[in-house]
């Protein structure tokens, strides 16, 4: 059920729905932010252009996370133990749509999965003022888990497989993905439920564990209406992938490094400096390409 | 601190890969590098690899009848000697979407199995130094202060709030990054670039 306590519309002069998608960004990811302060979260809001809108941080018992409320005060004793408190961090992708047919449509490419289970996806009705979220870790095993299958296809690769499954129940006052309730992600719910995770303190195991979903949910190849091959061309490729991507140890992605490197540097001149105009984004790449 | 210098450092530390997110105090910010969990190298979102291999994109054109690759920085799309398409292929001759009875197909998507928006590219997934497949976002929360160029460095109780603190010597490119291993004989240290491994 909708709680009215988070979030809250911080800017009470204006109706969030008002914006429209050219001048939304801001305000939206300024509404995001205000919330979590008002329930003393530590905001941080990029510099720069990065893929993380909002990081947010809090002091937590660090003998019993349970001992401290979502809204409760930074304080650096907690105040039911006494033990000393600990800080946990959540990197916020915020996605703010409208509804339409009470249809939360988005789309999420292959650079938004991070391994780091500390990254989390808000997405933000503006229209019924409710935020859901869910850790990357979340979002993946709900996929895998429903068996709803898309990060194989062509279209998700290409980035524009916009999902149109979220929908809101008006009636039931209910969110649903794909007839799967989403209430557990839902305002104070998903904030419960990302802040009560030890992702700080066990980061690397839940690292290996996105890597294996993920692996296991991106390289399951579907042809989709992209691809024309026959059913043993797809076994071939599907073979390939199994070989040289999802059983393939981290020392042959090395190599295939390695051979990049190589080929780049024996090309001439001309051709070089032109990948090297793309590659200066990639510091690490770039500096063993450009002489 | 003037804001001028203030934002000259945060993008010195953006050139060197890091990203920067303000929070609600003056000088106080939080330095983000996403890297590799085994080996600590960058990670790029950005960059995009072969989705069947793993080969990173070479960002090249590549005529198939006359077997080379050519800028596609302001060249035409059509080879100069056989009038042939050129395309963004996998830049791994061993692919399978470079494999004779498979190529067309794979390539007439877009300009390529490499072009931007194509149904063959993924993000990166693999480490560019390790092979890794696990990345994480390495973090530290800063506190920033200039300093004249004779001042001596002591650290207070500032340690215990941050990660690391950096000090900038007025009108100077002089650095000194200061985190909770820091030693005494460190205090003195100033160098011409900014630590990267005392930050994070």
């Amino acid at each position: 059920m909708n709680n009215n306590k988070f979030p809250i519309n911080p800017f009470i002069d204006v109706d969030p729905k008002v914006f429209h998608s050219r001048n939304k960004k801001n305000v939206t990811e300024d509404f995001v932010a205000e919330n979590f302060k008002s329930i003393n979260w530590n905001i941080f809001r990029p510099f720069n252009d990065t893929g993380i809108d909002l990081i947010i941080s809090k002091k937590v018992c660090s003998k019993d996370i349970n001992h401290t409320k979502y809204d409760d005060l930074n304080l650096d004793i907690c105040k039911k133990c006494k033990n000393e408190t600990k800080i946990i961090h959540r990197f916020i992708q915020i996605k703010t749509r409208e509804l339409v047919n009470n249809v939360l449509g988005y789309t999420l490419k292959s650079k938004d999965f991070r391994t780091d289970p500390r990254h989390t996806f808000l997405f933000y009705s503006d229209h019924t003022k409710d935020f859901l979220s869910l850790p990357v870790l979340d979002y993946l095993k709900f996929f895998q888990q429903t068996k709803i299958s898309h990060f194989g296809t062509p279209t998700f690769n290409q980035g524009n497989g916009k999902m149109n499954s979220l929908k809101f129940n008006v009636s039931e006052n209910v969110w649903n993905y794909s007839g799967h309730s989403w209430e557990n992600y839902r305002n104070i719910n998903g904030l419960n439920n990302f802040m009560y995770r030890d992702f700080d303190e066990n980061l690397f195991s839940y690292t290996k564990e996105i890597s294996l979903i993920k692996r296991t949910l991106f390289y399951d190849f579907k042809l989709g209406k992209t691809f024309k091959y026959s059913e043993n061309q797809k076994e071939e490729i599907i073979n390939f992938i199994n070989l040289n991507i999802i059983k393939a140890k981290k020392e042959s992605f090395q190599k295939l490094f390695q051979k990049y490197i190589q080929k780049i540097n024996k090309l001439d001149n001309k051709v070089r400096e032109s990948a090297n105009s793309y590659l200066k984004e990639y510091q690490k790449i770039y500096e063993r390409t450009k002489n | 601190m003037r804001e001028q210098r203030t934002k000259s450092i945060y993008y010195k530390l953006i050139s060197l890969g890091c990203d920067i997110y303000l929070g609600e105090n003056k000088n106080e910010f939080f330095v983000v590098r996403h890297s590799c969990v085994e080996c600590k190298s960058s990670w790029y979102m950005n960059l995009t690899e072969c989705y069947f291999c793993g080969m990173l994109n070479s960002y090249l054109y590549y005529c198939r009848r006359c077997e080379n690759y050519s800028s596609t920085t302001g060249g035409s799309s059509t080879c100069s000697k056989c009038k042939q398409k050129k395309k963004k292929v996998c830049f791994n001759d061993d692919c399978v979407t470079n494999k004779k009875e498979l190529v067309e197909e794979f390539n007439n998507k877009k300009n390529g199995v490499m072009d931007k928006n194509s149904p063959s590219t993924t993000s990166q997934s693999h480490c560019i130094n390790c092979g890794s497949d696990k990345n994480f976002y390495s973090s530290s929360l800063v506190y920033l202060k200039e300093v004249d160029q004779d001042t001596q460095i002591k650290i207070d109780e500032e340690i215990k709030k941050y990660d690391a603190l950096i000090f900038v010597k007025k009108d100077c490119t002089k650095y000194l990054v200061v985190n909770r291993n820091s030693k005494k004989e460190d205090l003195k240290k100033f160098k011409d670039e900014i630590d990267l491994n005392a930050l994070f």
